[in-house]
């Protein structure tokens, strides 16, 4: 009866490995396509970079305007800025594409192909943010971070073994919570189609709570809202404003000590834990939707 | 019969899209309780108008769609629990799935093979390629293609899986005379007697040799399921005989040329089509064809098929066969069979208890 019951058990884990190891392809394979056509597309690749030299322009030039980044940071404005600016280059691009993925698809017409070949919404969305990564990969280490450090804008020499790990967790961490938040937003569009405005709007917000346009610890003074100073509080808690918060200390040379990193590490690994679990449950349950309503080809 | 004999089996499915979501969910019935069984092996055709329900039907046994009631099993699994294992084991081809156009051909083959693993054979993609004379665009990008070849890629995709069960929906679209007929031998030598294909076409002439069954929907109703080959019992003819006349005839003319076969006589532009019930009538529509030879350029003989049903549903027939609607003229549920009967009746063509369907033949309004 005992080795009746474990094999069972193998059975169950063995059948399990087998389907991830079988997703695991499949998003390799889908991502491998998605780079295939994005690099077809060389006149936007250019456009991309050019748009990323734009905003490092227009963030300088603002930085300067602002002065001092303010709080705790010791940082000023124009490193602060151009950080964020970086953070987000990494991440915002591959959130961008992903929204535009599902409508993309239908509207060309191959995403009853992909599900007929048991390609899931999942895989589509999570291929799209795997390949869009890997372009913004090599725009932001290799093009974005070099150049800043050769500006001074950021001192990688000054950044400690611990913080370093603790910068790149937080990096990969933070890319896990937009992946479950651009899957979430974005499966949105099998059920409501156009859901530009909406990503738009949850993309600003998010953007402005990491302190993307201008620091918000300067607005904490006595002289605000209470109201307001509520609000930027409680952005303070959103796993990509901790995220944003330990890049900035750590590339940025402000001010920061490994157990106030960890803390921070700590806030975004359960925000983004909560929500994988959130996308999973979305995503899972608006694609069964649409294929009672039949809306997973229309756009 | 077994379960394990049949490819599909539907028993009362149903299936519903919104027509509103908001303020108040409101929906459209496209498939009621439609009900068939088709055998592994066999090649069936979904025949039915326009709206009838087809490419939906054939969507929802592909696993694209979700049925909202009924029961619906393809090659033994449940659509609703195992839609992952019907989808390795059945392709959908249809005009309306398209590709990554910046990918080459190879790409997109590559590509799908890599997918479809471990089913997939890129031999089969190929081979057939070569046969539609396409294996030099191979490294073009799709969006140099044309329709007809963009149709060549998508059946190459869907046969490269080698799946139990075909769903082809409109597979001929935008291909020439001339593939049209290497696709149809190409099917027929490479399609084995295993493989379950479920079609829709409206080009009669090519479900005719492709299918031996047919499965006839109206308004997402199955009004009739049957073999090809028992059609002539079903129909209250036997021959058809199709003459091309060399100018548009008027109905009237008609009368006038071929008094006897006024009320068995259909026409369609520059064609009329005659219908015998037996050989004496045939052997007196043939002597009348001769005595006007000078009006007609030729005449084909044949026996009933499945083109014929498209025949019968030219005439506004069975297209025709109205579901019980409501006071706003919404469908609201499946009529009866005397009310179906009755409909039938009103547009023509009689219902027998025993042998189905009769269609009579008739002339166009």
């Amino acid at each position: 009866m005992i080795s009746e019951t474990k094999t069972i058990q193998e059975s169950a884990l063995h059948f399990r490995l087998r389907w991830l190891k079988k997703q695991i392809r499949l998003i390799v394979l889908m991502t491998w396509r998605n780079l295939q056509v994005d690099f077809a597309y060389k006149f936007q690749l250019l456009v991309d970079l050019s748009w990323i030299a734009i905003d490092i322009a227009i963030f300088t030039i603002w930085g300067g305007l602002i002065g001092e980044a303010g709080g705790d940071t010791g940082l000023d404005a124009t490193t602060y800025l151009l950080v964020t600016v970086t953070f987000w280059v990494w991440l915002g691009k591959a959130y961008d594409d992903t929204i535009l993925a599902l409508q993309d698809e239908a509207s060309r017409g191959t995403i009853g192909y992909l599900v007929t070949n048991n390609i899931s919404v999942n895989t589509i969305l999570v291929a799209r943010f795997v390949a869009s990564t890997i372009k913004t990969t090599i725009v932001t280490f290799f093009i974005l971070i070099p150049s800043l450090a050769l500006f001074g804008v950021v001192d990688l020499g000054s950044i400690s073994l611990q913080a370093g790990i603790i910068v790149l967790l937080s990096f990969f961490i933070s890319w896990l919570f937009m992946l479950a938040f651009s899957t979430l937003v974005a499966s949105l569009t099998i059920v409501f189609k156009r859901i530009g405005a909406l990503a738009g709007m949850l993309h600003a917000g998010l953007k402005i709570a990491s302190g993307y346009y201008f620091p918000l610890s300067r607005f904490l003074g006595d002289d605000v809202h209470p109201l307001v100073r509520g609000l930027i509080k409680i952005s303070f808690l959103l796993p990509t404003t901790q995220g944003a918060e330990i890049t900035r200390r750590v590339l940025g040379g402000g001010n920061y000590s490994v157990a106030t990193l960890l803390t921070r590490l700590m806030g975004l690994l359960i925000g983004t834990v909560l929500m994988i679990v959130l996308a999973f449950l979305v995503v899972y349950r608006l694609t069964n939707l649409s294929r009672y309503w039949g809306t997973l080809e229309q756009y | 019969m077994s379960k394990e004999e049949n490819a599909i089996i539907a028993r009362k499915l149903s299936k519903r899209f919104p027509r509103k979501v908001f303020p108040r969910l409101e929906y459209f019935d496209v498939l009621r309780d439609v009900s068939f069984s088709i055998k592994k092996g066999e090649r069936v055709a979904l025949i039915g108008s326009n709206g009838s329900g087809k490419t939906t039907l054939l969507k929802t046994m592909a696993t694209i769609y979700l049925p909202d009631s009924g029961d619906l099993l393809i090659n033994g699994y449940d659509v609703y629990k195992h839609a992952e294992k019907i989808a390795s084991h059945t392709t959908l081809i249809s005009p309306a799935l398209d590709f990554q156009k910046k990918l080459t051909l190879r790409q997109t083959l590559r590509f799908f093979h890599s997918i479809q693993a471990p089913y997939g054979e890129l031999d089969i993609a190929l081979d057939f390629l070569k046969r539609m004379h396409m294996e030099y665009l191979l490294d073009k990008r799709l969006e140099s293609f044309s329709e007809g070849q963009k149709a060549i890629t998508r059946i190459a995709i869907g046969m490269m899986k080698n799946p139990d069960i075909f769903f082809l929906d409109e597979i001929t679209t935008g291909l020439d005379v001339n593939r049209k007929e290497d696709l149809v031998d190409f099917l027929k030598e490479n399609i084995s007697s295993e493989q379950t294909i479920v079609m829709v076409d409206h080009d009669p002439l090519i479900v005719e040799r492709i299918c031996d069954s047919y499965i006839l929907l109206s308004r997402g109703v199955v009004v009739k399921q049957g073999r090809a080959k028992d059609i002539g019992k079903e129909l209250a003819y036997k021959y058809e005989v199709m003459v091309i006349m060399k100018d548009r005839p008027e109905f009237d003319e008609i009368v006038m040329l071929f008094p006897d076969q006024a009320d068995d006589v259909l026409i369609d532009g520059h064609v009329v089509y005659f219908r015998a019930e037996d050989e004496d009538e045939l052997y007196s529509i043939i002597e009348r064809l001769r005595l006007n030879r000078e009006t007609i350029t030729k005449y084909v003989v044949s026996l009933v098929d499945l083109s014929n049903i498209y025949h019968a549903l030219k005439p506004e027939t069975i297209n025709e066969i109205r579901t019980v609607e409501d006071e706003k003229g919404l469908p609201e549920r499946t009529p009866t069979f005397d009310e179906l009967q009755e409909i039938i009746r009103l547009f023509g063509i009689m219902i027998d208890t025993k042998s189905g369907v009769k269609i009579p033949p008739r002339k166009l309004p």
